[in-house]
This record gives C-alpha cells, sequence and structure tokens, in this order.
C-alpha cells in the first residue's frame, strides 16, 4: 500500500496504491488528518490503483463525513473499481461521499 | 544410603576391635611385666614379646582405620573446621595425658608408682591417648594434602600410606631404632612425609583473619605433638634406666610406626607454618579475586531467579563499585526509545553527573560507543568546570546487548590513574555480563505481557461466543440453519432470533467492523441494543434507527454495524426487512424458481449519527411461498480469497447456493462452506465469516 500526496493548485490529490486494510488505514487516516490541519478544502482521492478496501478503510472515510460537512471540506473519490463501488453502495456510503468516473469530473465536482 | 550405612558399620567394628585389642594387650603387658619384675635379669630382655606385639600393632592398626573412615564421612568440610576438630581432639588428649602423669608426681609416697601393675596399666592408657592424637591428626592433614588433589598425588599418598602401614610388621620384631636399616627407612620415609607436605593449597582459600587463627591452631598442635614426643622419651629413658626397678612392656619409643606418624606431623605442622606465613601478604588480593568470583555469582544468580529490573541494576552498581573499590558511581539505562529508565548514582549527585558527562563531550569523546577510561580528570580541556573534587579518575563503560545500546556504568576513584588494567577487563565482562540480564529481565516482562494479552483474548473470546444464540427460535412456519467462525480469536459477526409473538419470529444478523476484543464489546452492545428494541414489536426501521441513535453513541468514531434485521409473519405468510448497509439477501423464489439478491436502500449503522439516517434506510415487505428460501451472510463470505488473491464474490456464492437447493438449511449451509473452502484451497479464512439459511414451510 502506498499512498501519494500531490497539492495542484487549490486541489488536493491522495492517490491510494494497492489494498486499503486495518493496517493501511492507518496511513490515509493520517493523510487526511493533515490535510484538513492545513486547511485544505478539495481533496481529491485517486482510486485507479485501489484494489480492495476493507471495512476499516471504510470506517476512516465514514469518520470524516462530519469533518468535512463542518468544514465545508469537499471531498471526492474516482476511478473506483466495480467491485470497490460495490462494498460503498452495499454499505450506503455512495450516497454520502461524492463519486465520480473520471479525474475530470472529480476536478469538475471539486470546484 | 547402603555405602553410607557400611562405612559407619565399619568404623564401629574397627573401634571394638581397637578396645579388645587394647584389652588383650593390656592383660599380656600386665603378665610380662610382673613375670620381669619378679625375674632380675629381665632387664637385658628388653622390649615386648611377640604376642603382646601382634595386638599392639593391631590396636593401632584399629584406631587409625577407625579415624580413617571417620574422617572420610566429613562431607561439605572447611578447612576451619576441619583443623578446629583436629587441635580439639588433641587437646583432649594432652589434657588426659597430663592428668595421669599429674598422679604420678603427686604420688611422691610412691604407693602407686612402686607399683608395678599400675605403673604398665597407666603406660597402656597413655597409649590410647598418644595413638589417638596420632590418627586423628593424621587424617585431618590427609584431607588437607589431597585438598583439590591430582591423580600423581592421590597414587603418592597411597604409596605413603601402605609404607607406613607396613612399618606395623617391624613391631612384631623388636628391631632396634638406630639400626642402620632402619634409620633408613626412617629418612625415606621423612622424605616421602617432607614431599607431602609442600601440598598446601588449602592456604590459598583462607582469608586473612582464618590465617592468622589457623597458624595459632597448627602452632598449638606442634607444641601437643612435641609434649607427646617428649613424654614417650621420657618413658622411653624410664625404661632403660637400670636403677629403676619398674620398666613398662610397650615402649612407643621402640615402635617404628609411631616414629613415623610423628614425623609426618611435626613436617606438615611446620610446613603448614611457613606456608601461610609466607601467604599473609597475597591474602587481601586472592580475598579481592575471590570477592569478584562471588559477585558474579551474584549477578549471574539474580538472572537465574528473573529478578525486577531494579534489582538486577542494584547489583550491578553495588558490585561493579566494590570491585574496583570505587569511591563514587552511577548507572543509567535507557528503554527502547532512548529515554532513561533508570538512573542510580551512589556518592556523586547527579546535577555532578551532568557536568562531567557535559566535559567529556566537549572533549570530543563519544560516549556511548566504547569503554572510556580517564586516568585524571583534571588534564582534560575545560576541567575546571568540574567542582566536585573527589573526582579524578573516572571509568565509563556502556551497555550493550547485541548492538542495543542499552545504557552506562560510570565509576569514580578520588585518586589519578586508580583503575588497574585487570579491573578494566573484570568490570567489561562483568558489564556484559550485566547487559545480557537486563535484556532477559525485560525480555521476561514482555513474554509476562503477552501472556496477559493472550489470556484477555481468551476472556473476550469467552464473552464473544457467548453472545452468539446457543439454539435459534424457530416454529412450524420456517426452519432456520447457521453457521459462524471468527477470524481472529474474536470475532465480530452476530446474528440472533427473537420470538415476537406465536407466529411472528425476529431475524438479525449484523458485522461489527473491526476485530478483536473491542469489535466483542460492541457486539455486546448490539446484542443489548437488538433484544431490546425487537420485543417491542415496533416497524423494522424504527427499530433501526432507535438502534443507530442508541449505538452511534458509544461506538468509536471509526466503527459501524452493518445488519439486516427480518421479521416472519407466519399467519399473514409475509416477511418485513431493513438493510444497514449489510450485504444484500440470496432469495430463492419457489415458484419462479428464481435465485435473486434482494437489494435496496440501506445504510450502515454508525455511519450517519443524526437524524439523516432514516431517510438512507427503506422497510421492505414481502410475501413468501412454502419451500422459499433465504440465505443470509456476513462479508467475510463473498470477501474470501483464493490463493491467486482473487474474492469468492457474489456470483460463485449465488451457483454454489443454486446448486445446493432445494436442501434443508443445515444442508445448504454445509455445502455453501465446503464450496468456499475448497475455492479457497484451505479452511482459515482472513475475516470472520457467517452465514444463515431459512426455508419457510
Amino acid at each position: 500500500m502506498k499512498i501519494t500526496s500531490i497539492k495542484e493548485d487549490d486541489l488536493l490529490f491522495i492517490q491510494i496504491d494497492g489494498d486499503l486494510d486495518a493496517s493501511s488505514a492507518i496511513l490515509l487516516d493520517q493523510e487526511i488528518e493533515a490535510a484538513l490541519d492545513n486547511g485544505e478544502q478539495k481533496i481529491i482521492v485517486d482510486c485507479n490503483a485501489l484494489d480492495y478496501i476493507s471495512s476499516a478503510g471504510l470506517g476512516v472515510f465514514m469518520s470524516y463525513l462530519k469533518d468535512f460537512e463542518d468544514q465545508q471540506v469537499t471531498l471526492v473519490l474516482f476511478g473506483l473499481s466495480e467491485k470497490v463501488m460495490n462494498v460503498f453502495k452495499i454499505l450506503g456510503l455512495d450516497n454520502l461521499l461524492k463519486i465520480v468516473e473520471s479525474k475530470e469530473a472529480a476536478v469538475t465536482v471539486a470546484a | 544410603m547402603r555405602a553410607m550405612l557400611n562405612s559407619k558399620n565399619q568404623s564401629r567394628i574397627f573401634l571394638i576391635s581397637g578396645i579388645v585389642c587394647w584389652v588383650i594387650f593390656t592383660y599380656l603387658s600386665k603378665v610380662t611385666a610382673l613375670e620381669r619384675s619378679l625375674i632380675d635379669e629381665a632387664l637385658t630382655e628388653t622390649g615386648s614379646p611377640l604376642f603382646d606385639s601382634i595386638f599392639l600393632s593391631l590396636f593401632f592398626l584399629s584406631i587409625f582405620q577407625y579415624y580413617r573412615i571417620k574422617t572420610e564421612q566429613l562431607k561439605g568440610f572447611n578447612f576451619n573446621d576441619l583443623i578446629w576438630q583436629g587441635f580439639i581432639s588433641g587437646a583432649l588428649m594432652f589434657v588426659a595425658l597430663l592428668l595421669t602423669r599429674q598422679i604420678h608426681y603427686t604420688d611422691q609416697a610412691g604407693f602407686f608408682t612402686n607399683n608395678v601393675i599400675y605403673v604398665d596399666f597407666i603406660n597402656n592408657v597413655n597409649i590410647i591417648f598418644v595413638i589417638v592424637f596420632a590418627a586423628k591428626t593424621f587424617y585431618v592433614f590427609k584431607r588437607m594434602i589431597l585438598y583439590q588433589k591430582s591423580k600423581n598425588l592421590s597414587f603418592f599418598w597411597r604409596v605413603f600410606e601402605i609404607l607406613m602401614y607396613s612399618s606395623l610388621l617391624l613391631n612384631l620384631f623388636n628391631v632396634h631404632v638406630f639400626e642402620p636399616v632402619i634409620i633408613g627407612i626412617i629418612g625415606a620415609y621423612s622424605v616421602l612425609a617432607l614431599i607431602l607436605s609442600l601440598n598446601m593449597k588449602w592456604v590459598a582459600y583462607l582469608n586473612f583473619k582464618q590465617k592468622w587463627r589457623n597458624i595459632l591452631l597448627i602452632f598449638l598442635l606442634l607444641l601437643i605433638s612435641a609434649s607427646f614426643i617428649q613424654y614417650i622419651y621420657s618413658e622411653s629413658a624410664h625404661f632403660g634406666d637400670s636403677s629403676n626397678k619398674f620398666y613398662i612392656v610397650n615402649d612407643l619409643a621402640q615402635k617404628i610406626f609411631v616414629i613415623l606418624i610423628f614425623i609426618f606431623i611435626i613436617f606438615y605442622c611446620l610446613s603448614s607454618i611457613l606456608v601461610i606465613l609466607f601467604n599473609f601478604p597475597t591474602s587481601s588480593v586472592f580475598e579481592q579475586k575471590l570477592g569478584e568470583v562471588f559477585n558474579f555469582q551474584k549477578l549471574s544468580q539474580s538472572i537465574q531467579m528473573t529478578e525486577e529490573e531494579d534489582q538486577i541494576y542494584e547489583v550491578l552498581l553495588e558490585t561493579s563499585m566494590s570491585t574496583v573499590l570505587a569511591d563514587a558511581a552511577w548507572l543509567e539505562i535507557v528503554d527502547n526509545r532512548g529515554n532513561y529508565s533508570a538512573f542510580l548514582n551512589h556518592d556523586i549527585e547527579k546535577f555532578d553527573i551532568f557536568e562531567l558527562k557535559k566535559l567529556i563531550k566537549k572533549n570530543k569523546y563519544d560516549l556511548k560507543s566504547e569503554q572510556l577510561h580517564f586516568t585524571d580528570i583534571r588534564k582534560l580541556k575545560h576541567s575546571e568546570m568540574i567542582n566536585s573534587p573527589q573526582t579524578r579518575s573516572l571509568l565509563i563503560v556502556p551497555l550493550y546487548f547485541q548492538n542495543k545500546y542499552l545504557g552506562q556504568l560510570g565509576l569514580i576513584k578520588n585518586i589519578p590513574d586508580g583503575f588497574e588494567k585487570e579491573i578494566l577487563d573484570v568490570i567489561s565482562s562483568f558489564v556484559s555480563q550485566a547487559s545480557v540480564s537486563i535484556e532477559n529481565s525485560r525480555l521476561m516482562v514482555e513474554a509476562i505481557e503477552t501472556e496477559r494479552y493472550k489470556e484477555e483474548i481468551k476472556i473476550a473470546k469467552n464473552v464473544q461466543q457467548s453472545l452468539l444464540p446457543s439454539s435459534l427460535e424457530y416454529n412450524n412456519h420456517f426452519q432456520i440453519g447457521a453457521f459462524s467462525k471468527a477470524a481472529d480469536e474474536v470475532g465480530g459477526d452476530y446474528y440472533d432470533t427473537f420470538n415476537i409473538s406465536k407466529t411472528k419470529t425476529a431475524i438479525v444478523i449484523a458485522d461489527v467492523s473491526g476485530h478483536g476484543t473491542s469489535a466483542a464489546f460492541n457486539m455486546a452492545q448490539l446484542k443489548g441494543v437488538f433484544q431490546s428494541l425487537i420485543q417491542l414489536d415496533m416497524p423494522l426501521d424504527e427499530v433501526l434507527i432507535h438502534a443507530n441513535t442508541a449505538l452511534g453513541r458509544c461506538l468509536e468514531k471509526k466503527t459501524f454495524i452493518t445488519m439486516t434485521l427480518y421479521v416472519i409473519d407466519g399467519e399473514e405468510k409475509k416477511i418485513t426487512t431493513v438493510r444497514a448497509g449489510h450485504c444484500p439477501t440470496l432469495y430463492f423464489d419457489s415458484i419462479e424458481k428464481t435465485v435473486k439478491y434482494m437489494d435496496h436502500k440501506g445504510l450502515g449503522v454508525g455511519i450517519l449519527r443524526n437524524n439523516d439516517f432514516a431517510s438512507h434506510i427503506e422497510l421492505k415487505e414481502r410475501h413468501y411461498n412454502s419451500k422459499d428460501l433465504m440465505l443470509l451472510y456476513t462479508d467475510g463470505i463473498v470477501e474470501a480469497k483464493d490463493q491467486t488473491g482473487e474474492e469468492y464474490g457474489y456470483d460463485r456464492l449465488k451457483t454454489a447456493f443454486e446448486a445446493t437447493l432445494p436442501d434443508d438449511p443445515s444442508l445448504i449451509i454445509k455445502n455453501i462452506i465446503n464450496n468456499l473452502y475448497a475455492f479457497c484451497g484451505h479452511q482459515n479464512l482472513d475475516d470472520d465469516y457467517t452465514i444463515l439459511s431459512i426455508k419457510f414451510t
């Protein structure tokens, strides 16, 4: 698992590479927390290389829902595989998070 | 045990035979003495007659053997006790001899002294004292000579002992002591005795005080021996004095055996005294070496007894200080992160220690890398910053265990160049020994922690197991089967049933995110919430909303629960359900002959912890047919992976379900689980997995 953050203008891109399980979820959590501390307003998560997400990984996204709302932060996910998307759907998180297909769509939503 | 009994019996036999022999030769000598006193020319016929000599020799042999066994029996003796014992028995015998002599001297009237029988008898009694003293001392010295014996020495001693006993044979013939052959034998024997007397290994083990004590005791032994010799020869002179009418039959001065024994005793006493005297100057060094050995022993014992780390530090600091005779010392121990976990200082203030370390760093020495030895701290640059006058020589030894820095030991002496080279070696090996024990005790603590953790997990597992129903509710409207397995010791899957009324039954399947102890506790809360809400017979969406509110308050921020709730109404042949983000149920419609995932809106419990939750869930209702089947499961089933990392998935589950229709619930579960295991290639799944099957009748 690898997490890369790239800042492009006012957008923060977080790229997740590999499996997001209990141990790697901690890294994502730190990344998002750091982004919020830095006052990032627009976070785009690139899930193209995300192979698998466990309930711990879902827990990370879920736990920031209220913070995003309070601090008016927009978080957009894109590039989810069908399998990963299905996990979000079953849990019902797809209705609470902004999930789009492409990077362009994500940038548009964030802007 | 048997051998001990034997040697005990042996010693008794020798004692009895000694007494018997004494009685016999005393009687014989009385007869001889009487005969000789009656015949005037008896004076030419000196010495003991043959029978007399035989029993006298047997008496010597018995008493010596008795003491040989007695002394061998002593176990775990030390030299001080041994010499003390030898001295006490020697002194007792000497006092006894003095008493009999006293009677002799006070008898001015010659009432006793003119009685031939009496004089001879007293002489024979005194022979006991002489022989007991000689035998005891001889064997005490044997023990001392043979301390740390070599093979050669044992052999040498045996030869010596045999030669000595063989001299008893000479007693049988009344040989004259001054015959050249006899003088030759005595001379040869003396050489042997002298060589043996040089075996003084025990002296090295005495400390200063013990040396004084033993030199005194051995000197007294020497005096006692001299007195005995003097007695023997005065009696002998008495015997040879022709003016004296009375004479004794058994003259010890004529017995080669006795002469040899006393030569040996005198030699050994003299050589002991000399060796101890010459060893006085080295005793303090030896004592110190011995002290170091004891300190090592103490340290290794403290490892074996798995004492607390703190105690090991104390032992290390104190023993190091006493080993090098340091005036002050400190010991600092750091934990894995480099923070101080212990700091011990003796006779120096913490502040001074830090000042000292600052000075050393200022002189560009690395405190952690190697042993630092400063012969005089005053010669370092900036030494004026040190205001503790006692610090002159300084030794700092880092503690390492397999390249892991554990801390450092500092030793201070108030004289320049206070640490000898040998001491440095001792300290470094001492410190490495201590490092091992510190590391060992840490590992021990860790092992105990792990053990405690395992124990807690075991308890949590028991709690979790008790939360799952031991039996499931069912009635004549449906059959049910269930299977659940936790991946870790403690899982987060939950299922339960509840009879709301005679015809209405509630069923729940849930998955608490995360594993381990916290998942088990969340599950316990879930069970409480479910059991209390479900019996109110509310619509299921309201149950779920209440559950979300209740659980949302106690779940951790990143924890959520997925669940599906069902109520089966047997009377109306109707099922109602809500899905809170849980895996969709597989449904077999027995009339349409179709298998479908029941997909409807839902959101995991705990994800939205406010009123918005209600808008994300949906109550569904459907009619069921007889022989319809439902399959409820947790994500551990669909997310199970094979060796290549591919997931079992929804399609395979559906196919497996279809393939096993229309079996009974328990058989369906068995077939699906077998299919799952066959896919994975093993039975150790990464996640908890639960499967429930319901068949309507």
